[in-house]
């Protein structure tokens, strides 16, 4: 039964199956192991280094299997989670990755200073250099490779743990942002986070969303998440972790046969709690399936015998 | 606990055209639901639609195991629930939220727009008989549904927004010329009758307690897409509330 777990961008996951940042509580009643023991780690929630209201308005659209959000990483601030949440986070034995986003680099430097007091007691860093929700840094970053290298080695500066870095679907050249991101010192590439979208209230004739703009995620854009899981793992050699759409262990393998390590699952969350249970057994039986000894076995299997272009 | 069930569908009853009444077998929501908490429904497995339907919790059978939700068709998801088969398997997420009560006084008076009777009549359940409810209707085309809650809450008096049943008005209008100071409020209902009645009450009673209705992602307290503004910030409709004190809504900022 061991045969799927591994040490992914430095996180030890027992389950190649990582909970998305921004879907899962930090309420006691959601931690129980009957949920739990299937994923392999958990992003917390985007953590600012103020406190944060997060975007006024709508903030949940659906969308033919999918979903817009326009949340804005209403959160605590990174104080508040260091003080209260680690703990009560730590005591459940899932790895936390805390999810780090920043308007600019003093911030950035202020809660990577924050982290590295607590370095003992974090298991790793994803930094979110891909929300597009708000009007000033996280997607402005991604964008852009200098600046995403520029982000991973400020990390770099004061946290020698595992970082993982999160990807926008934005960036004009998806790849050339991940090799930035591995030059600068990441343990591993998150693709992808949202794509950008809207909806109109037609019955209002408005825009849904304040910002007019908002996330799309959900089984909806699931190919085009595996499109940029085959190029990015085609660009870089550290780890890749799928995120986007996944929602049963055939999407979780699709992304491992394109090159990704594990997968991060969010929206499915949303609708059904057991598609943890589902991946981590279904993987378990696709090993077995296959006759490997590891589930990296299967690693960028469609890369490896597919006809080339 | 907020868990994802498996529930087989016992009943359905269409009480008005377009509103049902649907029965499941879910021993554990049967037994942990209290008035004011919700469920998720989901009536696929499939993606299409990806999220479940908050529906409010209309009545519970501990022994039985069984619990009843209410609900008008209003989209794609209602409608596949609608059309479910009795012997069909749903899936139910709950029991989420928190609950009415405690109440500051004695006296409890229920005020409900349309569906929004149904928490108040899982209330109704758990504490007897209300010392008045107050139903508010569109027109004559509510007057099966205003009958079937008149059948289980005799004390119903009805507004109609047109006078065809009951008296013309909104439920809030029972109010007028009341002496609240005694009284708590459970209310429940569209956002903007919720705080008009805040506007013109909430002067004259301490405790007005209001079940909010928000477009909902998780449903779970994780994503954040339900918040309301109040006076300790924005706070998670699904699991903060649904229940709150109608003083700490900040009713300027409620978006409809």
């Amino acid at each position: 039964m061991s045969s799927i777990s591994s040490v992914v961008g430095g996180v030890d996951l027992k389950v190649p199956v990582v909970i998305a940042s921004g879907t899962w509580p930090y309420e006691e009643g959601m931690w129980q192991e009957d949920l739990t023991r299937h994923a392999g780690a958990i992003c917390s929630k985007a953590i600012t280094r103020r406190p944060w209201p997060g975007n006024p308005g709508a903030r949940v659209w659906e969308t033919p299997s999918g979903i817009l959000n326009s949340i804005g990483l209403q959160n605590e601030g990174i104080d508040h989670f260091l003080d209260v949440r680690l703990n009560q986070l730590r005591k459940h034995g899932v790895p936390v990755l805390l999810n780090v986003s920043m308007e600019n680099a003093e911030d950035l430097d202020y809660m990577m200073a924050c982290i590295a007091g607590r370095a003992d007691e974090v298991d790793g860093i994803e930094l979110n250099v891909s929300c597009p929700n708000t009007d000033r840094g996280c997607m402005s970053w991604g964008v852009d490779p200098t600046l995403t290298a520029q982000a991973t080695e400020q990390v770099r500066r004061r946290w020698d743990g595992p970082l993982w870095v999160k990807l926008t679907p934005q960036a004009p050249d998806i790849p050339a942002v991940a090799r930035a991101a591995e030059s600068a010192g990441a343990s591993a590439v998150v693709a992808v986070n949202t794509w950008l979208g809207m909806a109109i209230d037609t019955k209002r004739g408005v825009p849904v969303f304040n910002r007019r703009v908002a996330g799309l995620s959900g089984p909806a854009v699931f190919p085009l998440a595996l499109r940029v899981v085959w190029d990015v793992a085609g660009a870089v050699k550290i780890p890749v972790i799928g995120c986007g759409g996944v929602r049963s262990a055939d999407d979780a393998l699709a992304m491992i046969m394109a090159g990704a390590s594990a997968v991060e699952v969010g929206a499915a969350l949303f609708s059904d709690f057991g598609v943890l249970k589902e991946i981590h057994e279904g993987l378990e039986a696709a090993a077995q399936r296959w006759g490997v000894t590891s589930l990296a076995d299967l690693r960028a299997k469609a890369r490896n015998t597919s006809v080339s272009a | 606990m907020i868990r994802d069930y498996q529930a087989p569908l016992l009943a359905k009853e269409e009480v008005s055209p377009g509103i049902w009444r649907l029965s499941l077998e879910c021993p554990p929501i049967a037994r942990e639901a209290r008035p004011g908490n919700f469920v998720l429904l989901k009536a696929v497995s499939s993606s299409a639609p990806l999220l479940r339907r908050p529906l409010g919790v209309l009545e519970t059978d501990a022994e039985k195991g069984t619990f009843g939700v209410l609900f008008r068709v209003v989209g794609a998801g209602t409608e596949l629930l609608s059309g479910m088969a009795p012997g069909q398997i749903l899936s139910v997420r709950g029991p989420v939220g928190g609950q009415f009560g405690p109440f500051e006084h004695g006296r409890v008076w229920a005020v409900a727009g349309t569906l929004g009777v149904v928490p108040l009549l899982f209330l109704r359940q758990a504490r007897g008989a209300f010392d008045k409810l107050f139903l508010g209707v569109g027109n004559a085309g509510w007057r099966p549904f205003a009958e079937w809650v008149r059948a289980r809450a005799p004390e119903m008096e009805l507004f109609s927004d047109d006078g065809s049943l009951g008296k013309k008005g909104f439920a809030i209008d029972g109010l007028k010329d009341q002496a609240l100071e005694d009284v708590s409020l459970a209310v429940c209902g569209p956002n903007p009758m919720m705080k008009a009645l805040y506007g013109q009450y909430g002067a004259r009673c301490a405790d007005i307690q209001v079940s909010l209705e928000r477009r909902m992602g998780c449903g779970m307290g994780g994503c954040f897409g339900c918040v309301v503004d109040t006076e300790t910030g924005r706070r998670r409709v699904c699991i903060d509330g649904p229940v709150f004190q109608a003083r700490e809504v900040k009713w300027d900022e409620l978006h409809l």
